[in-house]
């Protein structure tokens, strides 16, 4: 797994906001920037970009991959950091695209010295910035969904943690199975429905079995997939992406401490 | 049939295509020192935790089932077994041929009782009276209720019994009867599977062809099986009982 | 057993079905998945083990052609007698020959996967020998005349009134559903078994190249039963089963039963050194090791070598949600699961087993639970890659559609285009920016979820617009 280096404090970065984001979340892009403008940093967003090629790379495809990563390459190449609100995208970046280079120098350094300088938003804002709290309030019950890639080929999990802590007024409530595959996978979602539709059933009912009202992620292909089928259940709990989360300024009791509620004074506000 | 030419010739041209893995240019899969230490620093190193895997070994023992007592005499021990076979209702006792166990005199205190207790001996000259003997034994093993038994060597981090097959080890002692009961001295107490495995291998067992015997069983509690809802049973095939005792006579010059 | 891999879809779907079945599979997740964690967290350096584990298997496999032979050198010196066996019918003619040369009427069996690899019970049934399995769970499969499916625990695909039900019906025993008593039933049957059989066939967990051992991990004693009582014992063993040192044993042994049950150690671990000495008075006059290539070494010229380096413990299906939902049967094949996923392709080729390698999410809580860190995932990957470039591994369709998509991702006016277009599209299909039915091909999406619809402005649509030029108060994080 490439770990990006320790670059200083950066003022100025790029957003990858990546494919989904940009067609079906754009709501998780916009969030991402306004977060990144409340800490200080001045966002570019290299309109050139299109998709990282993680969906042609994992049916196999790996020419097409690397013909739509080599251009990916090249327009994120002038700049010094790329954050990416998507932990799929970024293990592609990361993990993937040397692999997917291997044997062809040229890109190959290229795909090397980008994975040292991008990184998924959470782990940016915490790991890079050194930040937990943004500022944010949101009053809600609210459970995380440790997606795959991020969790397993990129190894963050706290900082999502960290930084959920640090909302005011929000209760994070864990979800037994939140370390579970929610049966997105891509195409597999499609291709296996079957299988897919199970996975996701255990899923929900373990979000149910939290408590919670809001359902957070840092992957938007986890956040369609779960919110599909709680629209079709007619359920309300609101799903966002955690930028979603960390870009509110709701109000809240003076008093609250970050991290949410005390557990005895559940004033049945949420719950919906 | 292949042939070994045929055979190791195949991956030699498979293993020739790729020479990517990072350790194949350097000898031996690099492992800790201390699963290398030789049987001799072992020995030093054991004999002054003695007290603590005497502790450890009893907790793990009967974390998985086992029975463990720690006695201080050669009567005490017996008593054990001979209680033991009132318990069971045994009538028939099969034993090691072991100098610990003939220590305790166990079989005059189990025919006291009306136990028939036989012994593996080591085997005969001839060789069709050995055979028979095999025979014999085997009939008296499918038979017998307790089987009693030495070992080897003790490893405190898991509870487990190492028994080899060395003259008037029987396998079927520990294997057969219901109930396996096996004596050991704390001289005998091991840390861990390495400490245990370095020790069989040890150089000093001069008396053997090769240094390890035709079989060494590692035994760790009573049988059990989880194959039914995972659910745990204790004693399958193997003995559904397993009892160990510890005799610390200090009679040990060993430790 | 046949290659049932081709109908992996409708098995899918039956299993999902099946309510016993998903009754039985759910204690993987509440039973056998947390003891592992429990047991790996107790060792107190279980990532230490893990990487030394993997280096030694590394190690061994890059070499394998010299550890094997000094493997047979020392068991060739004990007088044990070895035989290489390229593929699954080589294996089962020198069994069947050696069976034949004792004049043997009943084998035993301890469980062994390598033995199911290569179909051995059903030939030696039909060259006439009575074939027992002794282990438990395969014991009540052999009962039931099914597969194992899961490669430590055979019949965890039954419930235990199945079973109850299964014994009452083959054996004519009364009727219990209390598994001790179930159980003591399986050991009364099976004990006369032991005593009468000629051969006793097990598998092999380790062989020890330094000392010609051959190791077996058990709980039940059946292990031992079979290679003790028996005449003659046969020891069959895929060739990436050796390891280097004795030494080395005591690594393996520690992650292989902390994964596979939790256990610090299974209750027996037997390393046999040769067949019995002069001096045994029990133990196999006959020690016979039959060494299984079947196709791994294709696995070792490919790039999936590390496939080699499995311990076949079973901790990766105990956390695979796939198989968690889809139990081991559906896999089609000896191995299920995530490892199986990797090897039924490998050893039996990639043109029936399409849907192994595509059949997964690429979570990666396999390689997680793995003892040896094999990297499951990025093998599936490079097999999706392979079945991509074998001629009809890929429907043409899914070819053209990410050709053109790579053509449209190359050129960001195209792709702006497209975007715009699809928020069109959707338009007379959305309710409320949902969609409750997808045509095909994307039709299983809306199986059981709804479709979020483009959002009617992109984000570069808002960037371009707003969200650019938006100057937020640039300040300093509250700390």
């Amino acid at each position: 797994m490439a770990e990006p280096a320790q670059c200083a404090r950066p003022t100025r970065v790029a957003l990858f906001v990546t494919c989904l984001s940009d067609v079906f979340y754009p709501e998780a892009g916009e969030a991402t920037v306004r977060v990144l403008r409340r800490l200080g940093v001045q966002v570019d967003f290299p309109p050139a970009q299109t998709c990282c090629g993680q969906p042609a790379f994992n049916a196999g495809f790996r020419a097409q991959a690397r013909a739509v990563a080599r251009h990916q390459l090249e327009v994120l190449a002038p700049y010094d950091c790329v954050v990416v609100p998507s932990g799929s995208c970024t293990a592609m970046f990361r993990v993937f695209y040397p692999e997917l280079f291997a044997g062809d120098p040229e890109h190959e350094a290229q795909a090397s010295a980008l994975a040292e300088r991008t990184y998924e938003f959470s782990e940016f804002l915490v790991r890079v910035l050194g930040v937990e709290d943004v500022g944010a309030v949101y009053e809600g019950k609210v459970a995380y969904h440790a997606s795959c890639h991020l969790l397993r080929e990129l190894g963050v999990d706290e900082p999502p943690h960290r930084l959920l802590q640090g909302v005011r007024g929000t209760q994070v409530m864990p979800m037994d199975l939140a370390t579970q595959c929610c049966g997105f996978g891509g195409t597999f979602a499609v291709k296996y429905p079957d299988i897919s539709d199970a996975m996701l059933k255990k899923k929900i009912e373990s979000l149910k079995r939290a408590g919670a009202d809001t359902l957070v992620s840092c992957d938007a292909g986890c956040l369609m997939h779960m919110a599909g089928r709680l629209h079709r259940q007619g359920d309300t709990i609101r799903v966002m992406h955690l930028a979603e989360l960390l870009s509110q300024q709701g109000t809240v009791p003076a008093g609250v401490p970050p991290g949410g509620l005390p557990k005895e004074n559940t004033n049945g506000a949420s719950g919906n | 049939m292949s042939t070994q030419e045929v055979f190791l010739s195949r991956i030699r041209r498979a293993l020739q295509g790729r020479a990517d893995t990072p350790h194949a240019a350097h000898g031996e899969a690099a492992l800790p020192a201390s699963i290398l230490e030789s049987a001799e620093a072992i020995r030093a190193r054991l004999h002054h935790q003695r007290a603590a895997l005497v502790a450890r070994l009893q907790d793990e023992l009967r974390a998985v089932g086992g029975q463990v007592v720690w006695v201080k005499s050669a009567a005490e021990a017996t008593r054990y077994v001979t209680q033991l076979a009132r318990e069971y209702e045994a009538d028939l006792v099969v034993r090691w041929e072991d100098d610990l166990l003939k220590m305790l005199e166990v079989d005059a205190a189990l025919q006291e009782q009306g136990v028939e207790v036989r012994t593996a001996a080591p085997p005969l000259e001839d060789p069709e009276a050995m055979a028979e003997q095999r025979r014999n034994l085997r009939d008296l093993l499918a038979r017998a209720d307790i089987g009693l038994s030495g070992a080897d060597y003790v490893i405190a981090e898991t509870g487990t019994l190492a028994l080899s097959t060395l003259p008037g080890q029987m396998r079927g002692v520990s294997l057969l009867p219901p109930v396996h009961v096996a004596v050991v001295k704390p001289s005998q107490i091991v840390g861990t599977m390495a400490d245990c495995l370095a020790m069989l291998q040890d150089e000093g067992r001069a008396d053997l062809p090769e240094r390890l015997t035709s079989c060494v069983s590692f035994i760790t509690g009573p049988s059990r099986t989880g194959d039914i809802e995972l659910s745990l049973t204790i004693g399958v095939h193997g003995p559904g009982e397993l009892h160990l005792i510890i005799l610390d006579d200090r009679s040990d010059t060993e430790s | 057993m046949h290659l049932g891999t081709e109908g992996f879809v409708d098995h899918a779907k039956h299993a999902l079905q099946d309510a016993p079945l998903q009754e039985a599979l759910h204690l993987l997740t509440t039973h056998f998945a947390p003891r592992r964690v429990e047991a790996m967290a107790a060792l107190g350096n279980a990532e230490e083990l893990r990487t030394q584990a993997r280096a030694i298997k590394e190690h061994t496999i890059a070499h394998l052609d010299r550890y094997l032979e000094q493997f047979v050198a020392q068991l060739t010196r004990l007088g044990v007698q070895v035989h290489w066996a390229d593929d699954a019918a080589e294996a089962r003619a020198i069994i069947t020959s050696i069976a034949e040369g004792v004049n043997a009427k009943v084998v035993v069996k301890g469980k062994s996967m390598t033995t199911e690899e290569i179909e051995l019970n059903g030939h030696l049934e039909a060259e006439g020998y009575t074939v027992v399995e002794t282990d438990l769970g395969e014991y009540i499969i052999q009962l039931a005349g099914e597969a194992p499916s899961h490669i430590i625990a055979p019949a965890i695909h039954k419930t235990r009134k199945q079973i109850a039900e299964l014994l009452h019906d083959k054996l004519q025993t009364p009727y219990t559903e209390v598994i001790p008593e179930m159980t003591q039933i399986a050991r009364r049957s099976l004990r006369q078994q032991f005593l009468r059989a000629d051969v006793g066939i097990t598998g092999v967990n380790f062989a020890i190249a330094e000392t010609g051992s051959v190791v077996i991990v058990t709980n039940e004693g059946n292990g031992r039963l079979s290679s003790t009582m028996p005449k003659v014992h046969v020891a069959v063993m895929g060739m990436e089963k050796v390891i280097p040192r004795l030494a080395d044993l005591s690594v393996m042994l520690k992650v292989l039963t902390n994964s596979a049950t939790g256990q610090k150690i299974s209750s027996y671990v037997t390393m046999m050194t040769g067949p019995r000495r002069s001096h045994d008075l029990d133990g196999p006059e006959a020690l016979h090791v039959v060494i299984l290539d079947n196709g791994r070494t294709s696995i070792l010229r490919s790039a999936n070598r590390e496939a080699l380096y499995c311990l076949r413990c079973g901790a990766c299906l105990n956390v695979c949600p796939i198989y968690q939902n889809i139990g081991g049967h559906a896999y089609g094949w000896v191995y299920p699961g995530p490892i199986g996923a990797v090897l039924t392709p490998l050893l039996v080729g990639l043109e029936g087993a399409s849907d192994l390698p595509r059949a997964s999410t690429l979570c990666g809580a396999c390689r997680e639970a793995c003892p040896v860190k094999i990297n499951i995932p990025h093998m599936l990957l490079q097999l999706r890659q392979e079945l991509v470039e074998t001629k009809g591994g890929s429907h043409w369709s899914e070819k053209r559609l990410f050709s053109l998509w790579a053509w449209m991702m190359q050129r960001p006016r195209w792709y702006g285009w497209a975007t715009k277009l699809a928020a069109l599209a959707h338009v007379p299909l959305a309710r409320e920016g949902w969609v409750g039915k997808l045509p095909p091909p994307f039709h299983g999406w809306t199986q059981s979820r709804d479709f979020k619809a483009p959002a009617a402005m992109s984000f570069r649509q808002r960037w371009q617009q707003t969200l650019q030029h938006e100057s937020e108060t640039v300040g300093e994080p509250r700390q």
